[in-house]
């Protein structure tokens, strides 16, 4: 859906034809003005060329496509949307080739108009596979994109060898895991914030437990994901509350292989099983499962404080199934993509290394389902769709440590809709979006007071355009967006905004952005129910970043025979009212506004060396997230490393793929206070995958080692991690 | 007469012999200087804050560990001992060096109260597990468990004996019954007596003379807070008085034998132990500086009053010092719960 009208991924120009850099006031003057005499504009402007790309059996748009105008210089490249845009084309019939690994390659032939912008739909049949193909690449530190933005395919997913969606994030710039043990609940951190503050949606739904409002990252197995783009800064403008920190869209599989399965063994006890089938004509079709079981054993050593001596992991085992079902077809002159799943997962939750809880469980069962449908006509774009989440999650003690027994049982519902459209125009405005989104979200919950109401209505409306401030290709580039989003609690109206500024100059690309973003407390923030040292804030405000401002670049070009990449984006993000659960001294825990600073950079470099099919990548991120109190605000924010970082090497000599991936994670401060920190500490992961031919058969066998050192430190103190771990995987598919 | 001379000469030998032995002009054995130390818990950014009374801008912070919810320490000397609480440990500091060892604790201890028995040993109670554990401070070893009644959460120290203040709460962590004492016996660590108390959740305790004074937390949120005084000879509880309010948690006696209550809900109030009646009582209490809260009350030497402000346990607050004309604003961390003031010999 293009409806946001932001700067997509990929969609800057590779090279540009001319630059004319006037005012921008100036400009967008003029090309206001010049917009309502659409016939005068014509006359004085090249054309414009847009359009999407798609896969030709799924329909699901194919990002990293290379597009050509042949017989110029012009190039770009397609987004994560699978759209591309090229400004500044002569008038008169051009051939446009289409070019991407996996795919056949493609030709158009399209007549360009003075002034003019063409819309261009294409689709890509998929091109087997070859063993040559297989690509390595070190997951830990992501392909370099928009800034601000990393996008996960499903090849790097299956390249990854990871379990969740919490894997596939370790390591990227600005992004932290908070886990709790290899097969505990994961949450993420984006540029220093709380992981509550991260919108998660799964096929546009929102995720998050209605208690914490966090998302717990490991219970979506990789299995069940197409796609993961992260967009870091407040994205409010563009999805709604509660993305303050960032939105982590995952779109669920909508494109299986024919028939492909996978068996994996390894340490803990690991056990896990997944296949998949796809099919059909007239609408294609993709099915799938898996599952997985630990038994979580392991020795680990207690903490000093407690000893040192070494004891074993207990109730820390975990099982799991997933299913899925996709299909799409064209109808109402559209396409229609419609998605389900289902996943189960039990779990125990051994709790801290200094207060074990061997009788804790956790019981989850998810449904999801989705129905999308986008349609073009002309110049105008439309697109709908519902989406709609069941969870049912169950958390039990019988005999805790302390306190007494629970055993909390809480459902949550959502059902959402969006319609949004774009029209396409000439001239210097070229192109206007808006829509409106409805959301109902009903929960019911042991957890929660008796007064707690039963659910939530929100409905947001939002608008964008965007706007070329010069005509060449490359010049400035602004995109805004302003989106009213109705709080159904509160009854309070927000409003929120992006604009950001891109301009492309050859091999450098600058951006400035400025967005906000909101979150009111959760509802467990708001009703939880009082009980043994627990207890509810009735004036608790929701959170909010009102000045999110960025500013970043990036160059590539070639040193010798390598291809490098640079990446830099700084930020400036404070939190107001950021709600932090806290004790007071009774050790009474309830959740308060607190204001916190928030500033830092991420930096990724990328390194290609085609001929020996080498690629080094690596990412640093500096996250100062400190309280503002007066007179002090030095602190770093509890568990927020200041420096973080990651560094790869993928290899793939011959049918062989390597990849090792180093990961970085700063000093911790437990408590607020830089006392008692916790030592940062690398970990280092190594795989190794070839594929060859068996009869009629591919077969894939891959080792991955996670912690190849043995390094058994921890992101979060007494959560003991298991050391070096191996796992053994066999993946077989027809050739 | 003869006894006049034997008097002169065995004085004459003594200190012929003194100061033989020193090697002071005065040919006296000096008396050791202290230094006054004030040491405050804080218990969220678990850490201690140290600084010489006179000096209060000369504080120095000391980590105590990564985790942990602790609530009373214990200070002697050079030394500062913490029960971590859910951290089945207990913390030693050296004030001195700011070094800092861990004497782990039997798991799920819980641990909260803590009290020197002599320069060597503390007794902390194991509130989950019903017992005290023995720990000697110098060799950093726990010696040995002792059961006592249900939910031990304070102990003081007294004439070779060990009181240790049982708060009898469930597992909501509300009182089941009325409290009751503990008294251990230091030479034989076991239990020789057992005080019922007619107040609910004893939570600390002050001698004065042979009496001590135990302050009963009550029931959070009914406002049933106490003082009981127990008889360091009969081992009964010679008098209990109510209207102490919402959650008294420390006391203190200052130079006029005159008990502060602290209270988060109130802040301050004073008894009057000699006539058992309030001279500020919760209902009308001691404000210092505007502060009506007060996580722990101290009294030093020169009858100063310290009282700990908690804050918002997010940023680091304050310990008033007040002389009775003016206040003083004394940094310290976040959360301070709990306060000593330790004479540490230097000479």
């Amino acid at each position: 859906m293009r409806a946001f009208l932001l700067p997509s991924a990929n969609h800057t120009p590779h090279r540009r034809n001319t630059i004319t850099v006037r005012p921008a006031g100036v400009v967008l003057t003029i090309c206001t003005l010049l917009a309502l005499t659409a016939d005068i504009v014509a006359a004085q402007y090249p054309g414009k060329l847009t359009g999407r790309v798609t896969d030709a059996i799924n329909r699901e748009p194919v990002e990293n496509v290379f597009v050509e105008v042949l017989g110029t210089d012009l190039t770009t490249l397609s987004d994560g949307r699978g759209e591309f845009r090229i400004r500044g084309l002569e008038p008169g019939r051009h051939a446009i080739r289409f070019t991407r690994l996996g795919y056949e390659p493609s030709s158009r032939e399209i007549d360009i108009r003075n002034g003019a912008t063409a819309w261009l739909a294409v689709r890509l049949g998929a091109r087997p596979v070859l063993l040559e193909e297989v690509r390595a690449e070190a997951k830990g530190a992501a392909r370099i994109e928009a800034p601000g933005t990393i996008s996960i395919t499903r090849d790097e997913i299956e390249g990854s060898g990871e379990h969740t969606a919490a894997g596939l994030l370790e390591g990227r710039a600005g992004l932290v895991v908070n886990s709790r043990g290899p097969l505990g609940p994961k949450t993420v951190s984006i540029r220093g914030s709380s992981s509550d503050q991260v919108l998660v949606l799964l096929d546009g739904a929102p995720l998050g437990n209605p208690i914490s409002g966090a998302v717990d990252l490991s219970t979506i197995p990789t299995s069940q994901i197409e796609s993961i783009t992260v967009l870091k800064g407040s994205q409010s403008a563009r999805f709604g509350p509660g993305a303050e920190a960032g939105a982590i869209l995952i779109d669920t599989r909508i494109n299986a292989t024919p028939l492909a399965a996978r068996l994996e063994t390894g340490s803990l006890g690991l056990w896990s099983v997944s296949a998949e089938t796809s099919g059909g004509a007239a609408f294609g079709w993709s099915a799938g499962g898996y599952a997985r079981t630990a038994d979580g054993l392991f020795e680990y050593s207690l903490p000093d404080e407690l000893g040192g001596e070494t004891a074993t992991r207990a109730n820390n085992d975990l099982s799991e199934g997933n299913l899925f079902l996709a299909a799409n077809t064209g109808a109402a002159g559209g396409d229609l993509r419609l998605r389900g799943g289902f996943n189960r997962l039990e779990r125990g939750l051994p709790g801290p290394s200094y207060l074990p809880t061997p009788g804790a469980r956790e019981e989850l069962t998810r449904w999801n389902g989705s129905a999308a449908w986008e349609s073009s006509k002309g110049r105008t774009r439309t697109s709908a769709g519902v989406h709609s989440v069941w969870q049912r999650a169950r958390f039990s003690d019988p005999s805790p440590p302390l306190g007494l027994p629970y055993d909390a049982l809480t459902e949550a519902f959502v059902l959402g809709g969006r319609i949004a459209t774009e029209v396409s125009l000439n001239g210097a405005l070229e192109s206007l979006s808006g829509g409106l989104e409805l959301r109902q979200q009903s929960y019911e919950s042991t957890e929660f007071a008796e007064t707690a109401p039963g659910g939530r209505f929100d409905a947001g409306v939002f608008v964008g355009g965007e706007i070329a401030v010069t005509e060449s290709q490359g010049g400035p580039h602004l995109v805004a967006a302003l989106r009213l989003d109705r709080d159904g609690l509160s009854r309070l109206w927000h409003a929120t905004h992006e604009l950001t500024l891109t301009i492309d100059a050859g091999p450098t690309a600058f951006h400035l952005r400025h967005a906000s973003s909101y979150r009111p407390p959760s509802f467990g923030d708001q009703f939880f129910r009082e009980g043994v040292m627990v207890e509810p804030n009735p004036n608790l405000r929701a959170e909010r970043v009102p000045s999110d401002l960025s500013i970043g670049g990036s160059v590539r070009g070639r040193l010798g025979a390598a291809i490098g990449r640079l990446a830099l984006d700084g930020y400036i993000a404070d939190v107001k009212d950021m709600i932090i659960w806290a004790p007071d001294f009774r050790f009474v825990w309830s959740p308060r506004n607190f204001d916190v600073k928030r500033r830092g950079l991420d930096a990724e470099a990328e390194l290609e060396l085609p001929e020996r099919n080498l690629t080094l990548r690596a990412a640093y991120s500096l996250a100062r997230v400190t309280y503002d109190r007066p007179g002090d605000d030095t602190v770093q924010v509890i568990y927020r490393p200041r420096h973080s970082g990651s560094a790869g090497i993928g290899w793939r000599p011959a049918a062989w793929e390597i990849a090792v991936d180093a990961r970085y994670i700063g000093t911790r401060y437990p408590v607020p206070a830089p006392l008692n920190a916790l030592d940062p500490y690398w970990t280092l992961d190594l795989r190794l995958r070839r594929s060859f031919a068996a009869g009629s058969w591919q077969l894939t066998p891959m080792i991955a080692v996670d912690r190849l050192f043995d390094n058994k430190d921890s992101m979060i103190f007494g959560y003991p991690e298991p050391g070096r771990t191996i796992r053994i995987e066999l993946a077989a598919r027809p050739r | 007469m003869t006894y006049v001379r034997l008097s002169l000469a065995l004085a004459l030998a003594l200190a012929l012999a003194l100061a033989a032995c020193d090697d002071s002009s005065t040919g006296l054995e000096p008396l050791p200087d202290f230094e006054k130390l004030v040491v405050v818990l804080n218990s969220i950014d678990l850490s201690l804050t140290v600084f010489p009374v006179d000096s209060p801008s000369e504080a120095r912070t000391i980590g105590l560990a990564a985790t942990g919810s602790p609530v009373t320490l214990a200070a002697r000397d050079s030394l500062a001992v913490v029960p971590m609480g859910f951290l089945a440990t207990t913390a030693i500091a050296d004030l001195v060096t700011g070094e800092v060892w861990t004497v782990p604790l039997p798991a799920g201890s819980g641990a909260t109260g803590v009290a020197f028995a002599n320069d060597s040993i503390v007794y902390v109670a194991n509130p989950n597990l019903n017992t005290v554990s023995r720990i000697n401070v110098f060799s950093k070893t726990h010696e040995r468990e002792i059961a006592v009644s249900v939910f031990p959460q304070a102990v003081i120290a007294h004439a070779g004996r060990v009181f240790v203040l049982n708060a009898e709460l469930d597992l909501s962590f509300r009182p089941a019954r009325q409290g009751n004492i503990s008294v251990i016996d230091i030479g034989s660590d076991s239990v020789v007596a057992n005080i019922l108390l007619t107040g609910f959740n004893p939570t600390a305790a002050a001698w004065r003379g042979e009496e001590l004074y135990v302050v009963n937390a009550g029931t959070f949120g009914q406002g049933d807070g106490s003082l009981s005084v127990v008889n360091q000879n009969t081992l009964l509880e010679t008098g209990h008085f109510p209207d102490f309010g919402e959650f008294p948690g420390g006391i203190a006696f200052d130079i006029h034998a005159d008990a502060y209550i602290s209270s988060f809900s109130y802040g301050l109030a004073l008894w009057d132990a000699s006539a058992d009646s309030f001279i500020a009582s919760p209902s009308n209490p001691i404000v210092v500086d505007g502060h009506t809260i007060s996580s722990a009350v101290a009294v030093d030497s020169d009858g100063r009053l310290y009282t700990l402000i908690p804050g918002d346990c997010i940023a680091p607050s304050v310990v008033l010092r007040t002389d009775g004309a003016s206040v003083e604003e004394i940094d310290v961390g976040v959360c301070p719960i709990d306060i000593e003031i330790v004479y540490r010999e230097i000479g």
